[in-house]
């Protein structure tokens, strides 16, 4: 429990003094707002450009009314970005430190190698839950502020349908660090893993048990698809991040570090 | 004989290049046993396999009796490493980053603070804690010997400690390893004879993949002084008065700039009078 | 164009934070650049170019994902 709680220590401080949290919170916040901003200017900018847009010939082009769900639609759209910047950050959690060689003091003194990794991983899992929520709470106050929330349908629901994407992404971000020697294999594995869910969503029969199925969440918003739809891609996802973290220990535990 | 570490018939091929081929050799308890050889040798995997950080082909490894195990390795406990390069997080200050080697080798919580101070102040960082980032290469290799020495364990291993260090440096490290070795066995790796010659007891010579010698300092003194001596005179007359003499009793003098060490006859003899 | 009539007040709310946001990002990676030498990949001045081109936050993100020495 003491090598837990100081490796746990270590890694949070690491996210104070090397910027990463401050980074990651601001990208957040900004990304929240940018979601109700969009939202609120794209019809401003249509207007403006109207006269212009008649000249060249193009004309009637219907901006509809600006909703909530306008606001939350420009959100999800958005939000693979925040994912993406989680990733390539934290990309190197693992592979700077075989790198430099920074482990090897730590595991020669009878450190648990599977407790660096459940250190690392609670770590990102706190630092992602602390991101989406502000991303998510921002443009939820703005949203309010302009619009009204209960407009829209399964607020909550299609959130944490992302909110538990990020979370199977560090698992899969924690088993390519068991595998890659650099950040860029590592950025490699998972994203390829996350390509081929894509394709595979092709067949319409198999998109529905893939985990990557959560950010297309924002379907249940205007209440035209039942959230019933994703308890399949929930047990997938569950089951998958669950063979994640053990296969990245298993690895882990003999790793040449 | 009561040894620390045992090493029994270890072979180790990296991509079909054979690096240690049955090597076998024991260390006392409390010696300082210097482990010498050429770059690329085979020193550094040595160390890295009693440290469990790379898996055997053949044989086994014993650290105070228990068998060294690849991966996890529950016999790391006993043993202090200092890499070659040691590398830490730049972010933390010396005191930050001994307490988190104390919490992880679970040195008792009322000791922490004390153990840090009195081990700062045998390195000579008593005086810097600032983030590490900034820190020298001799600061990171104190460093390096503060957190292997913290958990006062029965055997220090240092790879290669003085090679990158000047003069001045080098020579306060073996200061260093030298105190400490009143509390620990230390077994270090070195191309540098000097090194070993002024503070080891034990010497051992790795030459491909095998130990081609081992035995005492004595014994290297009584190997390879047998046959060449240094002799100082007060004057240079005296020196030209004492080779005529020599000359006049038909004795042949082949060489006489004998200056170099014993450790460095020996090592040239037993890796076949290659340069090194 | 006729953004002249637009009431700005309507969009402050988002546009003040947003600026300052942008600019505090901007500033932590230009102070990171300048107050070290080396880099991880590329040079100073690459990465000067690349965070004040890319100021809306990618440029900052890029020079803290690729560019930042690790410590």
């Amino acid at each position: 429990m003491r090598q837990l709680n100081a490796f746990i220590k270590k890694e949070w401080m690491e996210q104070f003094r090397t910027n990463k949290l401050l980074i990651i919170m601001i990208v957040s916040v900004m990304m929240g707002i940018m979601a109700p901003a969009v939202a609120k200017l794209t019809p401003v900018l249509f207007e403006a450009m109207a006269d212009t847009l008649a000249e060249q010939g193009i004309a009637g082009i219907e901006v509809g009314e600006v909703t909530a769900l306008t606001s939350w639609q420009q959100f999800y759209k958005n939000i693979s970005m925040l994912v993406i910047v989680f990733v390539i950050m934290y990309s190197g959690s693992y592979t700077t430190e075989y790198q430099r060689g920074t482990l090897i003091n730590i595991v020669t003194k009878g450190m648990s190698r599977t407790k660096i990794l459940v250190s690392k991983l609670l770590v990102q899992l706190v630092v992602w839950t602390m991101a989406y929520v502000v991303n998510f709470a921002t443009t939820y106050v703005y949203t309010e502020y302009y619009w009204d929330n209960s407009e829209v349908k399964n607020c909550i629901f299609a959130g944490l349908m992302v909110y538990i994407f990020g979370i199977w992404t560090i698992g899969l971000l924690t088993l390519a660090s068991s595998i890659g020697d650099t950040n860029m294999s590592v950025l490699l594995i998972t994203g390829g893993v996350v390509a081929v869910c894509y394709i595979l969503s092709i067949v319409p029969d198999v998109a529905e048990y893939m985990p990557t199925k959560m950010l297309g969440a924002v379907e249940v918003l205007d209440g035209s698809v039942s959230t019933a739809n994703y308890g399949k891609a929930i047990a997938v996802l569950a089951a998958t991040y669950i063979m994640s973290i053990v296969g990245a220990i298993l690895i882990f535990r003999k790793k040449k570090i | 004989m009561d040894n620390i570490l045992s090493i029994k018939g270890i072979s180790k091929s990296f991509g079909g290049k054979k690096v240690l081929d049955d090597l076998t050799f024991e260390v006392p308890r409390n010696s300082v046993y210097g482990f010498v050889g050429k770059n690329g040798a085979g020193k550094t995997t040595t160390m890295k396999l009693i440290l469990g950080l790379y898996q055997p082909d053949k044989g086994e490894i014993y650290v105070n009796g228990k068998k060294v195990s690849f991966g996890q390795n529950e016999t790391n406990k006993y043993i202090g490493y200092l890499p070659d390069v040691p590398e830490f997080y730049g972010y933390m200050k010396p005191t930050e980053y001994l307490k988190l080697c104390a919490e992880i080798t679970d040195i008792p919580k009322n000791e922490v603070d004390s153990r840090i101070k009195e081990i700062l102040t045998l390195v000579g960082l008593d005086k810097d804690n600032k983030r590490i980032k900034g820190f020298s290469r001799g600061m990171k290799q104190r460093l390096g010997i503060a957190q292997a020495l913290l958990s006062k364990p029965a055997l220090l291993i240092c790879d290669e400690p003085t090679s990158a260090l000047d003069p001045m440096g080098r020579k306060e490290i073996l200061d260093i390893l030298k105190s400490a070795s009143k509390e620990t066995t230390v077994i270090f790796s070195t191309h540098i004879l000097t090194d070993v010659e002024r503070i080891c007891d034990n010497v051992g010579i790795l030459h491909e993949g095998k130990l081609a010698w081992q035995g005492t300092m004595e014994q290297v003194g009584a190997i390879s002084s047998n046959k060449s001596f240094q002799v100082e005179f007060d004057s240079n007359e005296d020196m030209k008065k004492a080779i005529e003499a020599i000359k006049s009793q038909n004795i042949n003098i082949s060489n006489l700039e004998m200056k170099d060490s014993n450790l460095e006859n020996l090592f040239m003899e037993v890796i076949g009078h290659e340069t090194a | 164009m006729m953004l002249a009539n637009v009431d700005v007040q309507e969009y402050l709310p988002f546009l003040i934070p947003l600026i300052i946001l942008q600019f505090v990002l901007l500033f932590i990676a230009l102070r990171h650049i300048l107050t070290h030498d080396t880099y991880k990949r590329g040079n100073r001045k690459i990465w000067l170019l690349i965070t004040i081109v890319g100021m809306e936050f990618i440029g900052p993100i890029l020079y803290f994902a690729l560019g930042k020495e690790d410590e």
